[in-house]
Formats: structure tokens, C-alpha cells, sequence
């Protein structure tokens, strides 16, 4: 449905606070007015009414309520499109605070906010952004592009071609979650470790198929085990029921094997036989032995029992015998004490014997010592006499000595006075006696005094006497206790003698004593030994005729047993394999339970393996199928990608073209006569290739880069040019083509050419308003254009 | 909003795409999918069907590839 503008009415909004009708003109429509008159709100007016908000609100450069005129409460705009199936009327108001409400009239539908919205978008197939691009194209549109760098004019071109919405696609196709994810899942495989899993998986399967195969055999022999092991027990019970009604026979038979057993039968069995008679004669011969020797050993009373036994009564003779065997072991037994005290006690005796002559000779020894000082003493006594008479004689030499001295003293006194006397007499002539005091004349008439040299060695000799003495005393003195010593040891020698004669005579009767006892202990020993020899002898005797008479007996009771059809050896051999077969059933069962433990434990194992198995089965699909949708989402984007490579290069080539022809009806300097608009691929990323924009030079007819070579008015043009074949191209449903005081920065001929151009060949078929400050714009145009003046 | 007047884009892409994928009828069902999601519930539309199908390849596997 093609829509063009038919009127627009606004109050309140922006500049304009009273109401406003702008009629327009179906093909060309010229809005004039200084700066500041209102045109650019004229066209927010129409965006707000179409889109609900302008660009600048849409671009938060301003609230929404600052649309509403300074000195109105609300704002209000009307516009009426008319299309070939009618009129429709969009009235938008908004309020102060921002809320604004919708109504979409066509012919009697009535439609508001929100499904007014979405019929009206329905109807223009327009987004705002759209609208400001393609519709209502001001000075900051082509500026954008103009100043723009190449990538963000290869957005801008892109985006007006539709081909953003491609590059959108397969920028969302990039597949990063999904390898993530393939990814993570090929990782989780891996950890599983496949191939282990399954030949754990395989080899569990086997097991588990043999350990049911081994299973079944066993259960199959356990069956037929069961069956024979009936079979022998029916034929067991019917044989144990004969043998009950043998059983009082049966049970003698085992008291009988019993007894033989207990008497030894093996060894009796190799024996000969012996004849009842001579054992009777043996057996007395041994009663008597025993007898006698009992009495030998002083147990008469016990003699006289054995007397008075039967000897015919061999059982009893022989417990008898046994019981006085052993006590007669005893009384052996008791002598070996005696014989053993005995000698102890001699050997005792001979210890105390060696000690006594050890002690006799140290004393007699010592004596030895001690009779020389007695010898000695003896001489001395018979040459001095004993201590006390030398004491005496002591005495009385040493009194005489004493005399001896004094007279010996008296002497030289006296010699020594008359020595002065004499010596006065020669010097003086005469002298006075020193002691009586007379006169001496003549020497001669005084008396003579002897010399004391006699006197001294009598003297000399009685105190040499005295000293011998003295000497003689002193060691008659010391031998005294010596003797005395001597005196003792030869009482305790005396003593020990007596002690020692007595012991002597004591060992010998002991010696004597344990000869006898020896004697009699060999002579018990002898006696028992024989009499036990003889004992066991009449035991074998009596055990080998016991043997006899007891193998008759069994041997008539088996002939019994068997008349009476009991075959024992039948049932022991039934009894064998019925035990044998109860084993093998045993152990058949202990195979068949540990089989079905195992049955059991794989069968557990292998649930839990297959779990595992499904698991990574089920993981390998869906990495399979991950794998593939990943696959197949990289060959779209892939397409896409080159889609868009192509769709661009097509319309990039219609582009080209139509803005070319449009650039040369507007390029008034004749610099250029013709542009040309390619895509070129440069760069790692450039396979989605780049525009290159290109200007043909009039004077050579060479291509220059367009936009770095032209001035600022003619890329002005340029980007008109782009705009306008961008709007043949891509015709939409609001045919109608706002060109706001677009290309400021051309000069006055120019302005008018495109004005003329838009007037007389718009792009398809567009309705076009040109608001415009110069004059002479709307004078020229003016005449053929519907114009309003502001 | 959905953009009703893209309908010859579309026709334009999806001829392109049949033509570029010819040799994958796999891929190009999946882009067919895709495109369809897209015209009719934008980005969010071919998300949620990107997602769907990721979805749908990653479910446990089926009961015939039991042993």
C-alpha cells in the first residue's frame, strides 16, 4: 500500500503553539521559512506522530515531554495519509509529564495505543530509524555520511540495504556455544575412555555367558545326584529294616568285635594257639612264685591271698597278680630311698671323718710348734730353777750389787782425801784431815786405803750375773703361755681322736648296712622282673585262649546273622556311596551357590556397566548429532556470509548506477561527470568485502577516491545522490521523500538544481517536501510546487 | 515488530540460499529453520530455535541403539 502525506496538523508541540495546518502537495511540496520558523519541527512533528517519539528522544537528547510547547498543557499532532484505498488519520497527544495516546482512523475503523500502533507500523513498514535514513533525510544523515570512516559507512550501507540484516544472522550463527558445548562433550567422551569401557563390557558378557553355562551343567548333575542318592537311600532303608531283625545278634557281634578289638585281635590273630592245660600248670607254677616272693618281701599277708586264689580263674588270678606286682614295685621303689638315705648318710659321715683328721693334723701340727718352746723351757728350769727362785736370786744380786757401789763410792772418797793429804804434806809440809780435822805430818801415818778397783769388777761381775738372769726370767716369762697353749691343743687332740674312733666305727656299720640293703634291693629287682615276665606271659596266655573263645562265638553269630539275609556288606557299600553321593551333593551345592553368588555379582556389574555403555552410546549420538548440527550451522553461515556477499555486489551495482545518474544532474561544477560504487575485499576479514567509492574526473575521464578528493559540498552531493538511488531501489510503503534543508554548503544554483531535479523527476514516483530557507528556491520553484511559507 | 515489507529480501536470501546449499539439503532445511524463526520473531526467535535444536541433538539416545 503506498502512502503519501495529505495534511498535517500540530498544536502545542515544539515551536508551535497554536495550531498549524500544513496542506501538502501530492508530488512536490516547497516549506520555506527563515532559520528558527519551524520546518525540522514540522518534520519531528511527523515522526512523533508516526513513530511516538522523535529522533532526538529516541537518541535521549531530550525527554519526550519537552516536545510539548512551553506555554500548552499537551501537545497534539494530526496526520492524514492518503493511500489508494483511502484516507488514514494518525493523532498522536502527548502531556507534559511524557504519556501520550494514539488514535489510527481508516475509514470507519477506529484504532488506539497500542494495537493503533501496531496497525499503523503494519500499514508504513517503517522504524523510526528507517524514516530518519530513507524518508525524512537531514543535514545530520548525509553528514554521517560524509564524515563517516569506511567501516562505519559500511554499516551505514549496509544497514540501508537491507544487508545488516544478514550480517546480523550469521553473526548470531557463529556457532561458539554449540563447539563450546561439542566441545565440553567430546572432552566428557574422552574421560569415559570408550574403547576400555566397551572391552570391559565384552569381556564381562563372556563371563557372565560362561558362568551360567556352568551353572546349568551343575544344576543338571545336582539333579541327577538327587536321583541316585534316592535310589540308595529306598535300598539303604530296606536293608537297615533287616538288619533290625537282627539287631540283638548285631549288637552282640559289636560287643564282641568291641571286646576283641580292646584285647588286640590284629596282633592276636598272628599268635598260635596254646593249650588250656599247660596254661593251668603255668599258672599256678606263677601263683606260687608270687606267693613266695611276697613273703620275701615281708607281705605274708598278701602271700595268703594270692595262696588262696583258683588258679583256674585266670581273669582274677591275674588282676590279683597285677595289683601285688605293683605294690611289690612299690616296696622296690621304697628300698631304693632306703638305699639312697643310706648312702647319703655315709657319704655325710665320711665329709664329718676328713674333717675331723684334718682338724687332728693342724693341731698336731701346732703341738709340733709348741714342744720345742717346751723343751727349752724345761732346760732353763733345770739349769735356773723355775721363775720364782731366778726371782729370788735376782733380788739378792741385785742388793749385793748395791752394797757393792756404796763401798766402792766410800773408797774413792776416802782415796781422794788422802790423795789431797798427801799432796798438802809434799807442798805445805803438813796438813789438817779434811774430815776429823787432826794434823798429818807423815804421810806414812796415815792409813791405807785400797784401791776400789776390786770392788768394781765384783761389782762388774754381780750386775753381768744380775743381767743374765734378768734375761732367763724374761723368756721363762714368755714360754709360759705357750705351754699352756700346748697343754690345750693336746686336750682337744685328745678329744677329736675319741670323736673320730667313734664316727669311724659308725661308718663302718653303715657300710655294712647298705651292702645288705643293696643285696636285697638286687634281689627284689630279680625277683619282680621275673615275676612281671611270668605275669605277662600268663596275660598273653589267658588273652590268646580269651581270643579263641570269643572268635568261636563271632563266627557262630555272623553264621546267624546271614541265615537271617542281612548282608551287611551290601549296606556298608550303600551306605559308602550314598555318603559319597551326599558329598559330591555337598559340594555340587557349594558350586552351584558361589556359581549363582558370581551370576548374581556379574549380573549387578554388568547392569552397572551397561548403564555406563548406554551412557556413552547415547553420549556418541548426541556428539554425532551436536557434530552435525554444528556442521550444518557453520554451511549456512558460510552461505549466509556469501549471500551477503552477493546480494551486496547486485545491489551495490544497481546503487552505483542510479546514484551516478542522479550525481550528474546535480554536480553543477562539471568536475565530475560520474561516480561509481564497488565492493572490494582487502584485509583477513575483507571476503565480506568493503565499499570503495570512486568519481569519475570529467577532464580524463580517470576514477579518483570520491570522498577524499571532492569538496565538501560535492560529497554533500555524493551522499544525496547514494540516499536517492537508495530510495529507488528500496521503494517503501510511505512513498514520500523530506529533504530538511539537506545540503546547507552548495551554493545557490545547486540548491535550485536539486530542487528542480526532485520536482520534475522525483525517484520513484515519490511525493517529496522540500523545507528550505532560501528564497530563491521557493521563488523558482514556487510556481509549480505547492508552497508553504512560514 | 516483525518487518513485512522484507518479504523480497528474504525471497532474494532464501533463493540465494537454496542455490549456495544445493549440495547439503541437511544445512539447508537448518537455514530454512533458522530464516523462518528469524522473519517472524527476530533475534530472540532464532535464538530460541538455535536453542531448540541444540536441545534436540542433545537428548539421550534413542531406544533403538540399545544392544
Amino acid at each position: 500500500m503506498v502512502l503519501k502525506i495529505k495534511r498535517i496538523e500540530i498544536e502545542g508541540f515544539r515551536a508551535f503553539r497554536s495550531k498549524l495546518t500544513v496542506e501538502l502537495g501530492e508530488r512536490f511540496t516547497v516549506v520555506y521559512g527563515p532559520p528558527g520558523s519551524g520546518k525540522t519541527s514540522i518534520v519531528r512533528a511527523l515522526e512523533f506522530a508516526l513513530f511516538g517519539e522523535t529522533r532526538e528522544v529516541a537518541s535521549r537528547l531530550m525527554r519526550k515531554g519537552d516536545l510539548v510547547n512551553d506555554f500548552c498543557d499537551k501537545a497534539r499532532v494530526t496526520v492524514v495519509l492518503a493511500g489508494r484505498e483511502g484516507e488514514i488519520l494518525v493523532e498522536r497527544v502527548l502531556t507534559r509529564s511524557g504519556a501520550s495516546k494514539l488514535r489510527v482512523v481508516e475509514g470507519p475503523n477506529e484504532f488506539y495505543d497500542e494495537i493503533g500502533e501496531y496497525y499503523l507500523h503494519s500499514k508504513l513498514a517503517l522504524t523510526l530509524d528507517d524514516f530518519s535514513w530513507e524518508v525524512a533525510v537531514g543535514q545530520q544523515e548525509l553528514q554521517a555520511l560524509v564524515h563517516a570512516s569506511p567501516s562505519v559507512r559500511n554499516r551505514i550501507l549496509d544497514e540501508l540495504l537491507g544487508l545488516a540484516e544478514i550480517r546480523k544472522l550469521y553473526r548470531e550463527l557463529s556457532g561458539k556455544e554449540l563447539k563450546g558445548y561439542l566441545k565440553a562433550l567430546r572432552d566428557e567422551l574422552a574421560k569415559l575412555d570408550a574403547e576400555n569401557l566397551m572391552n570391559k563390557y565384552e569381556e564381562l558378557k563372556a563371563k557372565y555367558r560362561e558362568v551360567v553355562s556352568q551353572r546349568d551343567t551343575a544344576a543338571r548333575e545336582l539333579e541327577k545326584l538327587e536321583t541316585r542318592k534316592r535310589l540308595l537311600e529306598e535300598e539303604r532303608d530296606a536293608l537297615q529294616a533287616r538288619a533290625v531283625e537282627a539287631s540283638s545278634l548285631m549288637e552282640e557281634r559289636g560287643k564282641l568285635k568291641t571286646l576283641l578289638q580292646s584285647l588286640g585281635s590284629e596282633r592276636l590273630a598272628k599268635m598260635p594257639a596254646v593249650d588250656e592245660s599247660y596254661v593251668g600248670e603255668y599258672a599256678e607254677k606263677f601263683k606260687e612264685e608270687l606267693a613266695e616272693a611276697l613273703e620275701l618281701f615281708y607281705m605274708g599277708e598278701d602271700a595268703e591271698k594270692m595262696r588262696r586264689i583258683d588258679a583256674a580263674e585266670l581273669a582274677k588270678l591275674l588282676e590279683a597278680s597285677k595289683e601285688l606286682l605293683d605294690k611289690m614295685r612299690g616296696y622296690i621303689v621304697k628300698m631304693e630311698y632306703e638305699v639312697k638315705d643310706v648312702y647319703n648318710e655315709i657319704k655325710r659321715l665320711e665329709d664329718y671323718v676328713n674333717s675331723l683328721e684334718d682338724e687332728i693334723a693342724e693341731i698336731e701340727a701346732k703341738i709340733g710348734e709348741l714342744e720345742l718352746s717346751r723343751s727349752e723351757y724345761d732346760t732353763l728350769v733345770s739349769r735356773y730353777g723355775d721363775p720364782a727362785s731366778v726371782a729370788k736370786r735376782i733380788a739378792q744380786l741385785e742388793v749385793d750389787a748395791k752394797a757393792l757401789q756404796t763401798e766402792e763410792g766410800r773408797l774413792r772418797c776416802a782415796r781422794e782425801l788422802q790423795e789431797n793429804v798427801i799432796r798438802q804434806l809434799r807442798e805445805r809440809g803438813a796438813a789438817t784431815c779434811p774430815v776429823c780435822g787432826s794434823k798429818v805430818s807423815d804421810a806414812a801415818a796415815l792409813p791405807r786405803v785400797e784401791p776400789p778397783e776390786a770392788l768394781r769388777l765384783k761389782r762388774e761381775r754381780i750386775e753381768q750375773m744380775l743381767q743374765d738372769l734378768k734375761e732367763i726370767e724374761r723368756k721363762l716369762r714368755r714360754l709360759e703361755p705357750e705351754l699352756r697353749l700346748l697343754d690345750d691343743y693336746e686336750r682337744r687332740r685328745e678329744s677329736l681322736s675319741r670323736a673320730l674312733d667313734e664316727r669311724l666305727e659308725e661308718l663302718h656299720e653303715l657300710r655294712a648296712s647298705a651292702e645288705e640293703l643293696e643285696e636285697r634291693l638286687q634281689e627284689a629287682r630279680r625277683r619282680a622282673a621275673e615275676l612281671t615276665r611270668a605275669y605277662e606271659q600268663l596275660d598273653s596266655y589267658y588273652k590268646r585262649l580269651r581270643y579263641a573263645e570269643l572268635q568261636e562265638r563271632l563266627r557262630e553269630l555272623e553264621a546267624e546273622i546271614k541265615r537271617r539275609g542281612y548282608d551287611e556288606q551290601k549296606l556298608a557299600q550303600v551306605v559308602k556311596e550314598l555318603d559319597e553321593v551326599n558329598r559330591k551333593i555337598s559340594a555340587l551345592k557349594a558350586r552351584l551357590d558361589l556359581l549363582e553368588a558370581s551370576e548374581r555379582q556379574i549380573a549387578r556389574d554388568l547392569s552397572a556397566l551397561e548403564a555406563s555403555v548406554k551412557n556413552l552410546r547415547s553420549m556418541r549420538e548426541k556428539e554425532k548429532r551436536v557434530a552435525a548440527l554444528y556442521g550444518n550451522l557453520i554451511a549456512v553461515r558460510t552461505a549466509l556470509v556469501e549471500a551477503h556477499v552477493k546480494l551486496r555486489q547486485k545491489l551495490v551495482e544497481h546503487l552505483s548506477e542510479a546514484a551516478s545518474r542522479i550525481f550528474a544532474e546535480l554536480e553543477r561544477s562539471g568536475e565530475y561527470d560520474a561516480i561509481e560504487i564497488q565492493v572490494q575485499s582487502a584485509g583477513p576479514r575483507g571476503r565480506h568485502g568493503h565499499y570503495v567509492f570512486r568519481a569519475r574526473r570529467k577532464i580524463d575521464g580517470g576514477y579518483v577516491p570520491a570522498f577524499t578528493r571532492m569538496s565538501d559540498g560535492q560529497r554533500s552531493l555524493l551522499a544525496l545522490s547514494i540516499l536517492l538511488a537508495l530510495r529507488q531501489l528500496k521503494p517503501r510503503n510511505l512513498a514520500v521523500l523530506i529533504l530538511d534543508d539537506a545540503v546547507p554548503n552548495v551554493d545557490e544554483d545547486t540548491k535550485v538544481a536539486i530542487a528542480k531535479l526532485l520536482a520534475e523527476n522525483p525517484p520513484a514516483d515519490l511525493q517529496v517536501i522540500l523545507a528550505t530557507q532560501s528564497r530563491r528556491v521557493a521563488e523558482e520553484l514556487g510556481p509549480t510546487a505547492k508552497l508553504v511559507a512560514l | 515488530m516483525p518487518a513485512p515489507n522484507k518479504g523480497s529480501f528474504f525471497e532474494d536470501l532464501e533463493d540465494l540460499l537454496e542455490e549456495l546449499l544445493k549440495g547439503n539439503p541437511e544445512a539447508l532445511k537448518l537455514a530454512e529453520k533458522l530464516l523462518k524463526a528469524y522473519r517472524e520473531r527476530g533475534i530472540r526467535g532464532l535464538r530460541e530455535e538455535l536453542r531448540a535444536l541444540t536441545e534436540e541433538a542433545a537428548k539421550h539416545g534413542s531406544e533403538d541403539q540399545e544392544d
